[in-house]
């Protein structure tokens, strides 16, 4: 199933085909609120602040290792610590080659997104690019299923923190009257969300020390793993079929981790206030997308070894917390589990923020009501948008069905991905004025055509139920903008 | 020479009478900011409050020509308030940074002469702060390694021959202390940006503190190399 491609009346004409630059200036048109698009004046981008054409200034915070931190913690917590175990079950020892593909996959969008991403270096990311240039009804679509992709990848998170915040418990020896680990997901959810209302001024700064102890412990772990499954430790272990189950699995089973790639685009939602943006962008997007793909290789490289396949998919999503305390006992089962609860709050946490960020995009946009974008002044934070982050993303943690939650965040990111790639052949095609990356994509047709054709393909191999619930996501949206926003017109509004 | 004076625009800080007046013997930067958290990105502030900083900004920037000063303004959101505060001042090329405080009268100066801020810089921007206006200036050695008659010298130096010089060398530790309780007979402090120390860099910068414990403005000498 390819949703987008036939629902998403894309327009390829580029720029100059359709219309000449001075007369896609400025964004028009009302929605049904009487509302219209917020053009920004010319703005000048300085390498730490923007400046808008009254003077006003915006400072850009988030230097390299922020942007790289914002990829790798939203990336790991998932990959790591949650799909080893399934991803084993399915495909064997192979899912090592899964966790390859993914990265291929995510790659071939990581470049093309750098380039538009230094091109207009802006809050919102994936929806900028592609409403400014496909125009609204893609932009709305891409716009809404990054929020919901977003707030569907939070809610996996959680359910991830409520596996590992159950294992703690059970091994302490308390045992609740409920499933613990939905329970202890929603509460978790709860206080995060409330947290965020209140405003956090050094969560950016804690995320960055999370991910670099996160990183000491894998590479400890990983380092003493790799040199036990060669048979330095002297328990060389029993090498298993690489591919029990034939080939076909580790398609799917790169389908289903691919949610582990979901992140590299989430530094492209905080592109206004990255420092050097020609520079931070594109080393923040590949950058994070090299480190956790050469990680998570290791990773099952090195359970797969440690304890074999189908003993892993026993453990389901805390099967590594098993493989650490058989290398150093509860020590090591300590550390670990540590490690994932900090992983997957840090993931849930980055989502929750970015999701709002996009809601933030829409509604300047007009494609959603201004009062979603209203800040309070007492904390200073989106209280609307980060409610449609929250709420929803707590009401999806309830199902806890961790592999379609994950699906269905990696089916919406995929279409923007598709997307994104397209984007990047349209601009390239016919490049208008404005136009002037500062990070020009190697070979970006080949790349940007592969890009499109991965993204959009990956989806077919995926849970038909997770299609559907993507599908309709997506028509809703698209009902959506005919409903509400058909007169916004967006092309190529910077 | 140019001053900075940032103003946390949207909560509640202003500047008071004093300060206009004391400012308008200098080129006035009034940088007008609002801190986002981590959840909010500045441009979302900028497109809800813009219209009512910017507001809150022509007045004071109308204050300042009041009392006879000149003053620019600027207009900035932030994540990183310190690092907006820094860019600007480099920007603008300002010799000092102050810290608006409350201020109904400017007619009694401390200077305290702290952790080995330069004492020339110091003086000379205390002298051109004053002019030919009738203002007490009284400097507070605290020092130990700076010498009475240095201090007298710099003092002299600048044209500030007028000025009462006490010393009373303290470690920087309890330098604070001193300030704070001096500053109570006074209507602002101008003090040399002091050099990092250990003790700056657990409880914070010396001169935020000092700011924070004298209700006064705090007007801090940058130090340039």
């Amino acid at each position: 199933m390819r949703p987008s491609a036939e629902s998403a009346p894309i327009d390829l004409c580029g720029f100059a085909d359709c219309s000449t630059v001075s007369d896609v200036a400025a964004g028009s048109g009302e929605n049904r609120a009487g509302e219209s698009p917020v053009v920004d004046e010319l703005e000048t981008t300085e390498e730490e602040v923007t400046v808008t054409e009254e003077g006003t200034e915006l400072e850009r915070t988030i230097g390299l290792v922020g942007g790289l931190a914002i990829g790798v913690g939203t990336m790991i917590g998932a990959g790591i610590f949650v799909f080893p175990g399934i991803a084993a079950g399915q495909a064997g020892p192979a899912a090592a080659g899964s966790y390859a593909i993914g990265m291929v996959i995510a790659l071939l969008v990581a470049l093309p997104a750098s380039e538009l991403a230094t091109a207009m270096p802006k809050s919102g990311g994936g929806y900028y690019f592609v409403s400014r240039s496909l125009g609204a009804l893609a932009g709305t679509i891409v716009g809404v299923s990054l929020w919901l992709s977003l707030v569907f990848a939070s809610s996996f998170y959680l359910v991830g923190f409520g596996s590992y915040a159950a294992e703690v418990l059970g091994r302490v020896g308390i045992t609740l009257g409920i499933d613990p680990t939905v329970a202890l997901a929603l509460v978790f959810g709860a206080l995060l969300t409330g947290l965020s209302f209140t405003g956090t001024e050094n969560t950016a700064k804690l995320q960055n020390y999370v991910v670099a102890v996160l990183l000491v412990i894998l590479s400890l772990f990983l380092a003493y793993g790799g040199l036990d499954a060669v048979g330095v430790f002297g328990t060389q272990s029993t090498p298993e079929t690489f591919l029990p189950f034939g080939a076909m699995p580790v398609v799917t089973t790169a389908a289903l981790v691919f949610t582990s790639y979901l992140g590299f685009a989430q530094v492209a939602t905080v592109a206004g206030e990255i420092k050097k943006p020609g520079r931070n962008l594109p080393l923040a997007m590949v950058g994070s997308v090299l480190i956790v793909g050469v990680f998570y290789v290791f990773t099952v490289f090195v359970a797969t070894s440690a304890f074999g396949s189908e003993k892993l998919a026993g453990y389901g999503e805390t099967a590594m917390v098993e493989v650490a305390g058989s290398f150093w006992g509860p020590i090591g089962a300590v550390a670990i589990l540590i490690a994932g609860l900090l992983a997957t709050v840090s993931s849930a946490n980055a989502s929750i923020m970015s999701s709002s960020r996009a809601v933030f995009a829409l509604s300047k946009d007009a494609l959603a009501p201004k009062r979603a974008s209203a800040i309070n002044l007492k904390y200073g934070t989106p209280h609307v948008a980060l409610t449609l982050a929250g709420v929803p993303t707590l009401l999806l943690v309830a199902s806890g069905q961790t592999q379609i939650l994950a699906e269905v965040a990696s089916i919406l990111s995929l279409v923007m991905y598709g997307l994104i790639c397209v984007s990047l052949l349209a601009m390239r095609r016919n490049e208008p004025d404005w136009y002037d990356p500062d990070f020009r994509t190697p070979a970006a047709p080949v790349v940007g055509a592969l890009g499109a054709l991965a993204s959009f393909g990956l989806i077919g191999f995926m849970q038909p139920e997770s299609q559907l619930v993507g599908a309709i996501v997506m028509v809703a949206a698209a009902g959506w903008y005919y409903y509400y926003a058909r007169d916004v017109s967006l092309k190529g509004v910077l | 020479m140019k001053v900075l004076v940032p103003v946390r625009i949207l909560e509640g800080e202003s500047v008071t009478p004093g300060l206009y007046d004391l400012l308008s013997t200098v080129d006035v930067v009034v940088l007008g900011y609002y801190e986002v958290p981590d959840q909010t990105p500045a441009e979302q502030a900028k497109l809800q409050f813009e219209e009512r900083a910017q507001a809150k900004l022509d007045e004071l920037r109308e204050g300042f020509a009041d009392a006879g000063g000149d003053a620019e303004t600027r207009l900035a959101f932030t994540g990183e308030a310190e690092q907006t505060i820094q860019r600007v001042t480099v920007e603008e090329d300002c010799a000092a940074i102050v810290h608006p405080g409350v201020a109904h009268n400017f007619e009694r100066l401390l200077v305290p002469f702290v952790g080995q801020a330069n004492v020339e810089t110091v003086a000379g921007f205390v002298a051109e702060l004053v002019g030919d206006r009738d203002i007490t200036v009284s400097a507070l050695g605290l020092d130990a390694n700076v010498s009475r008659e240095e201090l007298r010298g710099a003092l002299d130096d600048a044209g500030l021959t007028t000025a009462d010089l006490t010393l009373q060398p303290e470690s920087t530790g309890d330098a604070l202390a001193t300030i704070a309780e001096f500053s109570v007979d006074y209507d602002v402090v101008v003090m040399g940006e002091p050099k990092p120390t250990l003790s700056e860099w657990v409880f914070g910068e010396l001169e935020d503190r000092v700011a924070r414990e004298s209700l006064g403005p705090v007007v801090v000498v940058r130090a340039r190399e």
